[in-house]
Order: structure tokens, then sequence, then C-alpha cells
């Protein structure tokens, strides 16, 4: 049976009150139950052919583990890309040289002008979270609804933040100059490659939504 | 579970990438459903993926960059098809090779005469 504009709402509808958050997680379930519904012969009304493709599916009492199951594999997905981003970061001859070169900066001001490195240290600090909070406006002024990617590439661009607050709390006072030039450095490297990580799922999503 | 089976479902397990990549290397591109159908129908119906264990191992090969993703739009809905990348295509020759080796191992064991 063909199924109708309505009936693919109905389902997502469904899916979305059944605990899948996430439209572009919906999207393939969507896909995968209107064609097991299509793929029936014969009279049978939508209804049941719609519970008996979630039978098929396996996905008539557990949607919520279904939900958590992919918002866990995403996790892993982007996980691996963020581990890959930064080692090609590195192995970026002109970002290494920059990298380096931002080091023996920070590490010449933390020993000739200490009075500077704190100021210095929280513009450094604030000035990728202020892209993050430009980014997270124009993308939410998009549109783009809740999307697992979405959720995963701001997650990733804000990993840095995370990483370093730890660290910073248990360093002494008095090697403040010797580790901050470090904890920078790293802090810049994890936070450009979550900046990649984040323009692939918009890259993602947005492909996503253009065709729709 | 990760894939069910009519029969002998322990000797299957762990071939779900491979069946995925073999079957993306004969078409072009295909999506999930497609997938199950197809392998249903190859299979006479003994080898049954489950949709909780196909749509993961999609994504896992998707961003291990052996898979592409293109989105069309398909009567009203949104469709996801994927296909090889060329990295995927190396991939799906390196994975045969590896079930063949495990194959004529497994027949010299079992059946010596036959290997």
């Amino acid at each position: 049976m063909k199924v109708t504009k309505e009936e693919i709402q109905r389902i997502d509808n469904y899916l979305k009150e059944g605990g899948i958050k996430y439209w572009d997680v919906r999207l393939e379930m969507v896909d995968h139950l209107v064609s097991d519904v299509e793929s029936y012969e014969g009279s049978a009304d939508f209804e049941t052919l719609f519970k008996q493709s979630l039978i098929n599916a396996n996905w008539h009492n557990n949607l919520k583990a279904v939900n958590s199951q992919s918002w866990k594999s995403t996790n892993k997905i982007y996980r691996k890309k963020h581990s890959k981003e930064i080692i090609s970061v590195i192995k970026n001859p002109v970002n290494l040289i920059f990298f380096i070169l931002f080091y023996l900066g920070i590490n010449w001001i933390a020993q000739s002008f200490p009075k500077v490195l704190k100021p210095l240290f929280f513009v450094v600090l604030f000035l990728p979270f202020v892209i993050m909070t430009y980014e997270f406006i124009k993308s939410w002024l998009k549109k783009l609804g809740r999307s697992v990617n979405m959720d995963y590439g701001f997650f990733y661009f804000s990993f840095g933040i995370f990483i370093t607050n730890l660290p910073i709390q248990l360093i002494p006072k008095t090697q403040l100059s010797i580790w901050l030039p470090i904890i920078l450095t790293l802090y810049l490297i994890v936070m450009f490659a979550g900046y990649r990580v984040y323009k692939y799922a918009l890259k993602k999503v947005l492909i996503m939504k253009s065709v729709n | 579970m990760y894939i069910c089976f009519m029969s002998n479902s322990k000797l299957y397990k762990g071939s779900l990438t491979t069946i995925i990549l073999k079957l993306l290397n004969e078409n072009d591109r295909m999506y999930g459903y497609e997938i199950t159908q197809k392998v249903k129908a190859l299979t006479k119906g003994e080898l049954n993926i489950t949709e909780g264990a196909l749509y993961p191992a999609l994504h896992k090969l998707e961003a291990e960059g052996l898979l592409d993703v293109e989105v069309a739009k398909v009567d009203n809905r949104l469709r996801k098809y994927y296909k090889l990348t060329e990295n995927g295509t190396k991939e799906t020759v390196n994975k045969l090779e590896e079930l063949a080796e495990y194959i004529k191992t497994m027949q010299a064991l079992v059946n010596p005469k036959l290997a």
C-alpha cells in the first residue's frame, strides 16, 4: 500500500512521542517503517500494517532504548572523529608550527611578564567560547531542530573547556607560569579539533535539511 | 542481539560489516531497509539482520570513512543512501579475502578432502 504524507507524519509523531527526540535519528526510522508498510500487498489498513512494521523492526515497545542506543552510537562516532581531528591538526605542519610558536610565545610572556599571563590566559580561554556562542546563535537562527549531530557537534566544540578546567584548579600557584603555556596550547589544539567536528556536524545537518 | 538467524547464529556473528560492504560493492548505493531485504532474499530467509544492529553498523562504517551518505527525498520522506568510498572499496577486498581465508581454514579442519 502507498503511505500518504499524513501517515508519514503520524509515524514521525509516534516515534517522537515514544522517545526518539532527534529528527535526524527518526528520519531513517521513518523511512524504514514506511518502506516496510509499503511492501505489504493487500487490503489491510494503515494502522494494522504500521503496528506490524513496528514489531518487525522490534521498535514496538522499546523506543526509549533505541533513542539511547542511537545517542551512544553517535557519541562513539563523534568521539572517534574528535580524536582523529586532534591527530590531523597536529600532523599538519602549518598547524604544528603555529602551535609551537604559540607555546613559545606564551612561555616567553610567562617568564618575562608574569603579570600579563593571567589576563592573557582569560583572553585565550574565552576567545573560542565567544566563537562558540556566535555559532550557537547562528545555528539556532537556522532552526535546525533537535539534532543528535548538532548536540555532539557542540559538545565536542566545548570539550576543551571541560578538560582544561580541572588541571588549572589542581596546579599550585607557584607553578602556573610553567603549566599555563602547556595547558593553553593543548586547549587550543582540542578546541580547534572540536571546531572542525562541529563544522562536520553542521554540514551534515544542513545537507539533510536542504533536501527536505 | 547482533543478527537474527534461523540457525547457526553463533557462526554468523561478526560478519555483519563484511555483509554490508559486499552488498554495497555490488550495488552502487543502498538504504537501510533495502539491505535487510536483500540479505533476507539472498539467504532465503535464513539470515535476518536486525534494525538494532544494522543502523549502528552503518553509522560506524560511515564514521570510519568507508561509507558515504547521500540524502534524497523519496515520496514525501527523506531517505539515507549509503555507498562505498574509495577506502571502503579497498576494505571490502580485504574483508572478503579474510573471509575466504577463514572458510578455507575451516574447510581444512572440518572436511580435509574438500580443502
